[in-house]
């Protein structure tokens, strides 16, 4: 699917000069914002087909954080399931956990390659052409995950799982590929009063891992986004 | 005994064996002694000379005996003399212009006497204060000479003053630039204590017991010093006279001289300081020397393949295309992985500074360090291994991650072509130990401590930049050490970080 919209938010002219290059090059359609408000007015102002598919937004953006915009995207019934990629640089860690916490999709650490920029596009717009019925049969690799039957199988054979390691597994498989961050993983397994808990997690997703990985050291599966969360891998 | 009960006696009986009533006893006894041998020898000896002998027990009497005693003994001699010699005898009427004249001479003399060895007696008395006192004082000195701090400097003034003089004192310092008055003292503060200090400070003149301002306090409290305010010295004064001058005077010599070594060691810390900044600023330069020279290679490599890329595309084959184009992917990743260090280095060089740690899985760790090693050098040959098992370990991950990468880095590119590199977590007691192992060239010759000197010091191996002194910065931060092993072949590196639940040295989690 080529020609789709994607709207990037973004101030800086090096950055954008080089992600627009990019996408164009890819048979995308670059729209760009300089802020939020501009973001939020070519969102609207674009109907469909011509509708972005998708937004890369920056975190550090002259009339506030992108975070302000992901907040409104997820508030508006129009723009609930849009995916949102954030590029966020080194200083601002605490925004890029912010901004998946209030429903951005994924991130990239800038500096970032037109490589690794494509391959999450991809990714997202593959994912959000699903919607609206996400899979309850998942095959990620060795493992074939039903959500249904709460089977898990590692290589076709069944692998017992304790209930805490289930409701993990099943809370990165309800949205494969997507970053699912700490806090997302420890309000819904544990509870929201568990949140701080991070020793919780890493204990069960070492557990799930020994049980799930052939190296997990080198985990194909369940990916660590340090500092961030997890993710199921989705191919 | 102590040297205030010394002073005491001294300047309450100015010399003299005998005190009190043996005194008084020898203020009767020597002119009965002298009547006893004037009547042994009566019809032998005329007047005058027995006028000698009672002179005789006058000026033994003024020698020994206090000042009252001999004056007691001319006025005993003088009307035993006059009772019992003096015609007509066994009466107090004198007969005769002779005896008048020498019962008049022989009382003048010995009350001139008495003054005369009375004076020498302070005189002697007072040169053995000021001896005492000079003595007292190069104590003091010696005592002093020894501490480095101001702190330091006034606990040992106030021990020294209590061992010495049985008697308390506090000291009050003042911080360079201002700010609350720091109290060195053992015991509670009296009332107003810090007040009077600030006011001694401020007027640089003594106040309180026996002073002009404030006599009614309970203390006697002075200065340290005459120049910007240091610090003042205080002594309890409860007794209900003033204390005498000579005390004072001491007071004030004690307290110039703890002012004095204050002063100089305030000197010595502000020379300290600027050595030290001096070296913070040399190493700085050095630093920003040595990063100027690593940066040289990755920008003449991405100058030069990239203006090669743009002026003679069309010369290029495919293949030579594609090789100048991952030389620029390759620097331009080196950059960033420098440009993570120099930031890094940045943060820690200069406190405070603080961890955000959280919990982590060392197994995590390793395999988001490998990951980022592998997208550096995807052809090198590495190896990771995690002890399956490990606890979480509470660190700030992004500087673990940069610890491992940093010496997987730096054995990939000291170690020379071909070089292989393991990299293992295990558990070793109550520490988690990381070890970066590589068969390659092996370390340079001499102490393996110095490889991870800073960058830019002579120590430091060229080339090394900021990594390994980084490494060791991170390390410590966490409350953890590294090492570097020669192995055959190759080398290891090895760092240990605690496992503890207990939070590391410095910094809370978040």
């Amino acid at each position: 699917m080529r020609g789709e919209a994607i709207l990037l938010v973004e101030d800086d002219p090096g950055v954008v000069q080089f992600v627009s290059a990019t996408l164009s090059a890819q048979g995308y359609r670059p729209l760009h914002a300089g802020g939020i408000e501009e973001g939020w007015a070519r969102l609207g102002a674009n109907p469909e087909p011509q509708a972005p598919r998708l937004v890369v937004l920056d975190l550090g953006l002259p009339d506030g954080d992108g975070v302000a915009l992901v907040s409104r995207l997820r508030a508006d019934p129009r723009f609930a399931a849009l995916p949102v990629l954030v590029l966020s640089a080194r200083h601002d860690e605490d925004q890029k956990i912010a901004a998946l916490d209030a429903g951005a999709d994924d991130y990239l650490t800038k500096p970032f390659s037109a490589g690794e920029l494509l391959a999450r596009m991809r990714a997202m717009l593959r994912r959000a052409a699903l919607v609206p019925a996400p899979a309850r049969v998942l095959r990620v690799g060795a493992l074939d995950i039903d959500l249904d039957r709460r089977e898990v199988k590692r290589d076709g054979q069944p692998v017992r799982l304790t209930p805490i390691e289930y409701r993990l597994l099943a809370c990165l498989a309800s949205r494969p590929g997507h970053v699912v961050t700490h806090r997302q993983l420890l309000s819904t397994v544990w509870g929201a009063e568990q949140i701080d808990q991070l020793h919780y997690l890493r204990i069960y997703m070492g557990h799930l891992r020994a049980k799930l990985e052939d190296n997990p050291a080198e985990p194909r599966h369940l990916l660590t986004e340090l500092g961030v969360g997890y993710r199921l891998a989705d191919e | 005994m102590s040297g205030a009960a010394q002073g005491a006696r001294a300047s309450r009986d100015v010399g003299g064996g005998l005190r009190g009533l043996p005194a008084a006893f020898a203020a009767l006894a020597l002119p009965a002694a002298a009547t006893a041998a004037c009547m042994a020898f009566d019809t032998q000896v005329s007047e005058a000379a027995k006028a000698l002998a009672y002179l005789l027990a006058v000026i033994a009497a003024a020698t020994w005996l206090p000042r009252w005693a001999g004056v007691l003994a001319s006025l005993l001699g003088v009307t035993a003399l006059n009772f019992f010699f003096v015609p007509p005898r066994h009466t107090f009427a004198v007969d005769g212009v002779e005896y008048w004249f020498t019962l008049s001479v022989l009382l003048a003399v010995s009350l001139l006497l008495n003054a005369l060895v009375g004076s020498l007696r302070r005189r002697r008395a007072e040169a053995e204060r000021r001896g005492r006192d000079a003595i007292e004082l190069a104590a003091l000195a010696s005592v002093l000479a020894l501490e480095q701090g101001p702190d330091a400097i006034a606990r040992q003034a106030v021990a020294w003053w209590r061992a010495h003089r049985d008697e308390r004192c506090a000291l009050y310092l003042q911080a360079t630039g201002g700010g609350a008055l720091r109290r060195i003292a053992d015991g509670e503060a009296a009332r107003d204590e810090e007040g009077a200090a600030r006011w001694a400070m401020e007027h640089r003149r003594p106040l309180g017991a026996g002073c002009a301002d404030w006599p009614a306090l309970q203390f006697w409290c002075t200065p340290l010093n005459d120049a910007a305010p240091i610090g003042a010295w205080l002594v309890p004064w409860t007794a209900s006279a003033a204390p005498d001058a000579a005390r004072v005077r001491q007071w004030r010599a004690l307290a110039a001289l703890v002012g004095q070594r204050l002063e100089r060691a305030a000197i010595a810390a502000d020379a300290d300081a600027a050595r030290a900044r001096a070296e913070a600023e040399a190493q700085r330069n050095a630093v920003l020397a040595s990063l100027s020279h690593d940066l040289r290679t990755p920008l003449t490599v991405l100058l030069g393949n990239a203006s090669l890329l743009r002026e003679r595309d069309a010369d290029l084959l495919p293949a030579q295309r594609a090789s100048l184009l991952a030389g620029l992917e390759h620097e331009a990743r080196d950059m960033v992985a420098m440009a993570e260090n120099i930031l890094q280095s940045a943060r820690f060089s200069s406190p405070p500074w603080r961890l955000r740690t959280q919990w982590e899985s060392p197994e995590e760790l390793l395999g988001a360090a490998i990951a980022r090693l592998r997208r550096r050098w995807p052809d090198a040959a590495l190896e990771a291994r995690a002890e399956p098992g490990l606890p979480p370990v509470q660190v700030e991950s992004g500087l673990v991650l940069q610890v491992m990468s940093n010496l997987v880095d730096n054995a990939l590119r000291h170690g020379g072509p071909g070089v292989r590199v393991g990299i293992e977590v295990t558990k070793r007691d109550d520490r988690l130990r990381i070890a970066v192992r590589d068969d390659g060239k092996g370390l340079p010759p001499g102490d393996l401590q110095r490889l991870f000197e800073p960058a830019g010091s002579a120590a430091s191996r060229d080339g090394t930049g900021l990594g390994l002194s980084l490494c060791r910065r991170l390390v410590q931060a966490h409350g953890g050490s590294i090492e570097a092993h020669r192995a055959a072949p190759g080398a290891e590196f090895v760092v240990e970080l605690p496992l503890a639940a207990a939070a590391p040295a410095e910094g809370a989690p978040r």
